[in-house]
């Protein structure tokens, strides 16, 4: 071999090292090469049979009887089949076999026995499945699916088939080891070694990668090489269909997808992908000893970890295949495992980095992580599926959210939409609010009891020959080009529901109505960090939140029907139902029923009603006095008097009045743009939210201070009423302003250094300072200290009750100072009042101490 | 009753002043700058302009010379300190060897074309002065001091053999020209390193003269020149590459502009312990146009062979050239080791002409990217040190195609005895990949690394494994490294 050979053959040998070692880190290069058995436990490649994944991989290593009992996988909600409690009266169960929803739709009817036609659920059902459970007899569970990277398509379509038997088996022909010989299958020797296990590096077994579970739960794209695209193949999306969730470490802005102003989007599609946490880091097995945790009901008090493990020995043998899981309302009716999963706050201490946020322990108790983590959703995640008729691929008439177009078409523009945010029971459950999906549906029910009308009646009554039926298309094609295309298929007009209902007639189907339904699904991943998280307080708090908009539902109506809520465990679909005049269908959140009460969105309309009412009253009543006095004056000689300078007001009033003045008025103001922030947009919520805090804080150590300052210097007698001749001086007071002020008579009652206050200004100072203060104080208080100390505001009615006191006192204020200010001007001159609250000195009427009593008011009420 | 200014003005600030403080204090958020590089960066001069000050009629290129160093009258003995001038650093220790050592192009070798001595003529088209054809060349003379390329903006200037200027150069519209050094000043020389565009370097080709900010964010997106990053003091150039030097004085860092924790993520900020980084945001090299990454000498001399100057000449060899080039990862303290002539050459395996230093437990080493040049260079297989051929000189490889004659000529040139017999060993060279930084939005993600089938061969590396999992301990053990608790990873 010459130097160049050598260096070549170095080159390839390097290649092939490098790609031995990139299998390695998938197998681990732990999982050593076993021979693939039969049912006989013989190696197939000599007994020629199809593999048995149960005893290929049980025997002397995996109790695999033990995996499939345990599989939740390949139970499917078999175990806990029931005729009754579930969502539709024709479903059998509430998992994944004998389940029913509007999406996946078919219905695989009673066999005779009563029980479910399993050779006719797997040939539907079956790419989804991964064997055994209630299907056991007619295909094993296949730990290939999950354990290995071989490609299944060639398993989904031998169970299409019904080709059972060697379902399993074929993945091994996309490696050559399987090859058909004259219809046969063949299994090839010169790929076998002397023990019948295959060549090496041809099987590589290793734990679940991301791609496994992607196979049947959704888009999954881990490479940060191959741009994010959409696949054609609707079973590949199943979980990004009902959500809109990609599980993809990528970067919006390098995926393949059309989304509007991508280039901004900086961050990936999943944080966690983006992290390395793959499913099963989360979803793991619940015997796995890593991590393994004792559930809460069966832990002493006393142990908050418990330290004896399984041997990896034990797990290996005896892996556990139930997996650690949220609640999601169409699982598989795992009930047992239901919420076993960690949630975000098993790894990640939120407190520590939610200083920023205001009322971080309020927002902690009534949101789910996910409502401002899972901002926006950019997979085609269902919007509606109409079933009362299909296309002309017979299938059913599906919307998207915020895609414009085919959502698998590459040039489909995805704007993404916000989820709705709805009330989830969790773990510990409390309800809190997280984001959902939701899918509205509508078919055809049938007969008595109603059914719905199977996919295979449908196609029956709609096609002939695989176009359209005659009378469909006469009635249908509104623009005659002999094709049923976009809105000509909807049947939201009597004349095209007819139509499909008399096709229908002809297949024998009776009591035919059209039904629609709300399907829920909880939202969990696509997690953003919280950079890319809602940060923005108007998001929810505001007459647009998110938590009131409404969430589209469905462009129409087919039958003008109107969809109706399916009660699903795990949610409450809060709200209502509606449809606006061109028929399109949405869902208004109203989250009040689950004692939710979000400031800004809840607020009490009538509060604020009476509070203008108040308020446009008190205006309206001093305009028309002041007019009053204006014109009067014209009418009548000026009044000559005489007036002596008294100092009314010391220092400390004086500033503690204008401080208090100024405070209030500035809390009047941002308290305002906090009630209605959607009028004040130019202002950042949270700032004026601190400033307000700051201000009543000043408010309140001006109002100790000024109390101490009253007390200490015995001014606070001023501002109790004299019992004696109460009633009279009040009268006088209320004639003058009444009456006397118009005639341009001197104020009834004197006004010195002593006795500054009328009888009317110490009662309404009385009602202001022992009533309205407090409350708006002591609520105030509570409402910022809500993330302090939350349990007192609750007692106390919490945020619906504070709230709603703080609104109305406002409004008492803002009253108070139409009328105080107007006061003011009823001095022997209209400013006379004011200078003297900034001189300190007022010109009093002078006064003989006759029976009348005198003297000016600079300041009333 | 009458009011004064100063009776109300003084209460009115009082009240500004309580209501004002309290809201300000307790509303101010400090805003935490987490970079600021523009404030780094100095600000270009604006040069002067020297269309008016000649009117001579340029000959040489000497004759220009004069001209600058007529008013520049520190720039000759500035220039005569560099390493642009000596082609040689000055004597530094290199840890591990007895001595100082002076290394440099003019005394060492490379594993592409080899080595300058012999064949001065033809690689010192590329040197800032005039006339080094030989061992006799004068370092101490200004008057051959090329000024104009890298002062020439006019474009239009071009060198040839020993450095001259070509036949037919406007020796005067090149010296009315002239300014601060720009991107084809530089690029001239540095983007055409190993004989031709792309060919060394892997982060430095033309495609930097007009760049877009995808293949350099600095260049690209923010209008950078070379000389923005590698500032002059004295005619003496930033910058360092373990290509040449062996120690790291005057090294330019992209901290010198960036604040080393600018992440808003503390993970990331917490991997600056460990990774440089370019190692990020240098995702690959060779944006645009491919680089050379193996060169197999032992092959050239095949008349028969097709010929094609991306994979093989009659001349040279075989090449490999790569497109979109990964780097590769090492451990890089900013030192390197230096094959020197008459260094043992590893004949059971690869010979690193100049090894990065630093390994895991190096506080001071980060993990780096590196364009690694693989090649196949004639050796002595008797006294088993590589041997540096004359190539593109008289009675070189590349008219005589005789390797034996070549090594003899190159012996003469060097002084390093040839014992008559021949092979070729293989040989790496590293280049720390620095330039062509890319946008932040296509700096590597976590999984790049992390996950199976990463970038990084963590156990090479001296991690147990992927720190994800196994965590840092054996870095950690490092001194001078921050000790956290064992198993604290795992938390």
């Amino acid at each position: 071999m010459n130097s160049r050979q050598k260096y070549f053959v170095s080159l390839i040998l390097a290649i092939a090292g490098w790609a031995a070692l990139t299998q390695m880190a998938f197998a681990n290069g732990m999982h050593p090469d076993i021979p693939l058995l039969d049912k006989n436990r013989v190696p197939v490649v000599t007994s020629g049979l199809p593999l048995s994944t149960m005893q290929t991989c049980g025997g002397d290593c995996h109790d695999t009887a033990y995996i499939v009992r345990g599989s939740d996988h390949a139970d499917a909600g078999a175990s806990h089949q029931q005729q009754e409690g579930n969502a539709h009266r024709w479903q059998q169960g509430a998992g994944y076999f004998g389940e029913w929803d509007p999406l996946a739709y078919d219905f695989i009817g009673p066999d005779e026995s009563g029980g479910i036609d399993l050779a006719a659920w797997l040939k539907r059902y079956g790419a989804r499945h991964v064997g055994g459970g209630p299907v056991a007899e007619l295909v094993e569970m296949d730990c290939l699916l999950c354990h290995t990277r071989i490609d299944n398509a060639a398993r989904e379509s031998a169970l299409e088939r019904g080709d059972f038997e060697w379902a399993n088996s074929l993945p091994f022909s996309t490696l050559g080891v399987l090859t058909a010989e004259q219809g046969q299958w063949h299994w090839n020797a010169a790929d076998f070694l002397p023990d019948g296990s295959l060549r090496k590096g041809l099987l590589e077994v290793g734990k679940p990668r991301d791609e496994n579970c992607a196979q049947c739960h959704g888009i999954v794209e881990n490479s940060l090489d191959d741009p994010l695209t959409i696949p054609a193949d609707i079973r590949k999306r199943h979980n990004t269909e009902r959500t809109g969730q990609l599980i993809s470490p990528q970067k919006l802005l390098n995926s393949g997808l059309n989304i509007s102003g991508k280039e901004s989007l900086n961050y990936p599609f999943d944080v966690h992908s983006d992290r390395v946490v793959g499913c099963v880091n989360c979803h793991y097995s619940l015997n796995n000893p890593v991590f393994f945790r004792q559930r809460e009901a069966s832990r002493p008090a006393h142990l908050s970890f418990d330290p004896r493990r399984m041997s990896s020995a034990d797990y290996l043998e005896r892996p556990l295949h139930q997996f650690a899981k949220g609640q999601s309302t169409l699982g598989l009716a795992a009930t047992d495992t239901e919420n076993s999963l960690r949630r975000c706050e098993s790894c990640h201490d939120a407190n520590s980095v939610h200083d920023w946020l205001p009322y971080k322990q309020g927002h902690f108790a009534s949101l789910a992580c996910e409502s401002c983590h899972i901002p926006k959703l950019f997979g085609p995640g269902l919007q509606a599926v109409d079933w009362t008729m299909l296309d002309s691929n017979a299938q059913p008439l599906r919307q998207y959210r915020n895609v414009e177009g085919d959502p698998v078409a590459a040039d489909s523009l995805i704007e993404g939409f916000q989820p709705v945010i709805l009330p989830r029971v969790d773990a510990d459950g409390h309800f809190h609010l997280a984001p959902f999906n939701l899918v509205a549906s509508w078919y055809w029910l049938a007969g008595d009891p109603a059914r719905p009308v199977s996919r295979q009646q449908l196609e029956a009554a709609l096609f002939v020959d695989g176009d359209f039926h005659p009378d469909l298309l006469a009635a249908l094609d509104s623009n005659g080009d002999k094709q049923l295309l976009g809105a000509e298929l909807r049947l939201d007009n009597e004349t095209a529901l007819n139509a499909v209902r008399k096709r229908l007639q002809t297949m024998g189907l009776v009591d035919l109505q059209v039904h629609g339904e709300v399907t829920p699904f909880s939202i969990s991943h696509n997690v953003v960090n919280g950079q890319q998280a809602i940060r923005k307080c108007i998001h929810c708090h505001g007459s647009d939140s998110v938590l009131g908009r409404p969430f589209a539902l469905s462009e129409y109506q087919p039958g003008n029907v109107q969809p109706v809520k399916i009660e699903y465990p795990g949610v409450a679909l809060s709200g209502d139902i509606g449809s606006d005049l061109n028929g399109a269908a949405g869902f208004t959140p109203d989250n009040r029923a689950a004692g939710f009460y979000v400031i800004g969105l809840h607020g009490r309309k009538w509060a604020d009603t009476l509070g203008l009412l108040m308020f446009l009253a008190v205006l309206a009543g001093v305009s028309i006095h002041a007019v009053a006095r204006f014109v009067s004056a014209r009418n009548r000689a000026p009044v000559v008097r005489e007036y002596e300078r008294v100092y009314l007001y010391d220092t400390y009033e004086r500033l503690w009045h204008w401080l208090q003045a100024s405070a209030i008025l500035l809390l009047l103001f941002t308290g305002l743009i906090i009630h209605k922030p959607q009028f004040f947009g130019m202002f950042s919520f949270s700032y004026i939210v601190s400033v307000h805090n700051v201000l009543g804080f000043i408010l309140l150590i001006n109002a100790a201070l000024a109390l101490f300052y009253n007390l200490a210097s015995g001014e606070i007698r001023q501002y109790f009423p004299d019992p004696d001749g109460f009633i009279a001086r009040s009268m006088a007071q209320a004639m003058y302003y009444s009456q006397g002020i118009f005639a341009g008579k001197p104020h009834p009652l004197e006004k010195t250094r002593a006795h500054k206050l009328n009888p009317l200004q110490q009662v309404t100072y009385l009602v202001i300072l022992n009533i309205l203060l407090p409350a708006q104080v002591v609520t105030g208080v509570l409402i910022w200290g809500l993330q302090k100390w939350p349990g007192v505001a609750e007692q106390l009615g919490g945020l619906p009750t504070l709230a709603l006191i703080h609104t109305l006192v406002a409004w008492a204020f803002a009253t108070f100072i139409v009328m105080h200010v107007y006061l003011t001007t009823t001095g022997h001159t209209p400013s006379a009042g004011i200078r003297s609250m900034i001189a300190g000195w007022d010109d009093v009427e002078k006064h003989d101490n006759s029976d009348e009593p005198n003297r000016p008011q600079g300041e009333t009420k | 009753m009458k009011m004064s200014k100063r009776q109300w003005l003084p209460g009115l600030v009082a009240i500004l002043f309580l209501l004002g403080l309290p809201v300000w204090y307790f509303t101010s958020v400090e805003e935490t700058v987490l970079d600021a590089p523009w404030e780094n960066m100095p600000k270009r001069a604006a040069h002067v302009d020297h269309k008016d000050l000649f009117n001579g009629d340029f000959k040489t290129g000497q004759q220009v010379t004069a001209a600058c160093l007529g008013c520049h009258k520190e720039a000759g003995e500035q220039v005569l300190h560099t390493a642009h001038w000596r082609w040689q650093a000055d004597p530094v220790e290199i840890e591990g060897r007895e001595g100082l050592f002076a290394t440099g192009k003019k005394n060492t070798i490379n594993n592409f074309c080899i080595g300058i001595q012999g064949n001065w003529a033809a690689c010192t088209a590329c040197h800032t002065g005039y006339g080094w054809q030989d061992e006799k060349f004068d370092f101490e003379n200004t008057a051959n001091i090329d000024c104009l390329v890298c002062h020439d903006n006019s474009g239009t200037y071009r060198k040839g053999a020993a450095g001259l200027p070509l036949e037919g150069v406007d020796l005067l519209a090149a010296a009315k020209s002239v300014a601060v050094p720009s991107r084809e000043n530089c690029g001239g020389c540095h983007f055409r390193g190993g004989g031709g565009n792309a060919v060394k370097h892997g982060d430095l080709d033309e495609s930097l003269y007009y760049p877009t900010g995808e293949v350099d964010v600095h260049m690209g997106r923010y209008d950078f020149k070379c000389v923005d990053c590698h500032q002059t003091k004295d005619h003496v150039i930033g910058g360092r590459s373990i290509s040449v030097s062996v120690d790291n004085k005057n090294q330019i860092a992209c901290t010198d502009c960036h604040n080393a924790r600018l992440h808003t993520d503390q993970r990331i900020n917490a991997h600056t312990d460990t990774l440089a980084c370019q190692t990020c945001h240098i995702p690959e090299v060779a944006v645009r146009q491919a680089t050379k990454t193996h060169w197999d000498w032992s092959t050239a001399g095949d008349a028969g062979k097709e010929e094609d100057q991306h994979h093989y000449l009659k001349i040279k060899g075989s090449f490999i050239y790569q497109k979109n080039l990964r780097p590769e990862y090492r451990w890089y303290n900013g030192l390197a080791d230096r094959y020197l002539l008459g260094d043992p050459v590893n004949t059971g395996g690869s010979t690193p002409m100049n090894a990065p230093k630093g390994d895991i437990r190096d506080p001071d080493a980060r993990i780096w990217p590196f364009k690694i040049h693989r090649a196949k260079q004639p050796y002595d297989t008797e006294l088993e040190y590589l041997l540096q051929p004359v190539t593109s000189g008289k009675g070189g490889y590349w008219k005589e195609f005789d390797w034996d004659s070549a090594l003899r000529l190159g012996a003469d040139a060097t002084g390093l005895p040839y014992s008559g017999e021949y092979g070729f060993a293989a040989t790496e060279m590293f280049w720390p990949q620095t330039h062509m930084v890319a946008p932040k939005e296509r700096a590597l993600q976590c999984q790049a690394c992390h996950a199976e089938n990463g970038r990084m061969d963590w156990r090479a590396l001296g991690y147990d494994g992927d720190p994800i999992k196994q965590g840092s301990q054996s870095r950690k053990r490092a001194p001078g490294i921050e000790h956290r608790a064992e198993g604290a990873d795992h938390e």
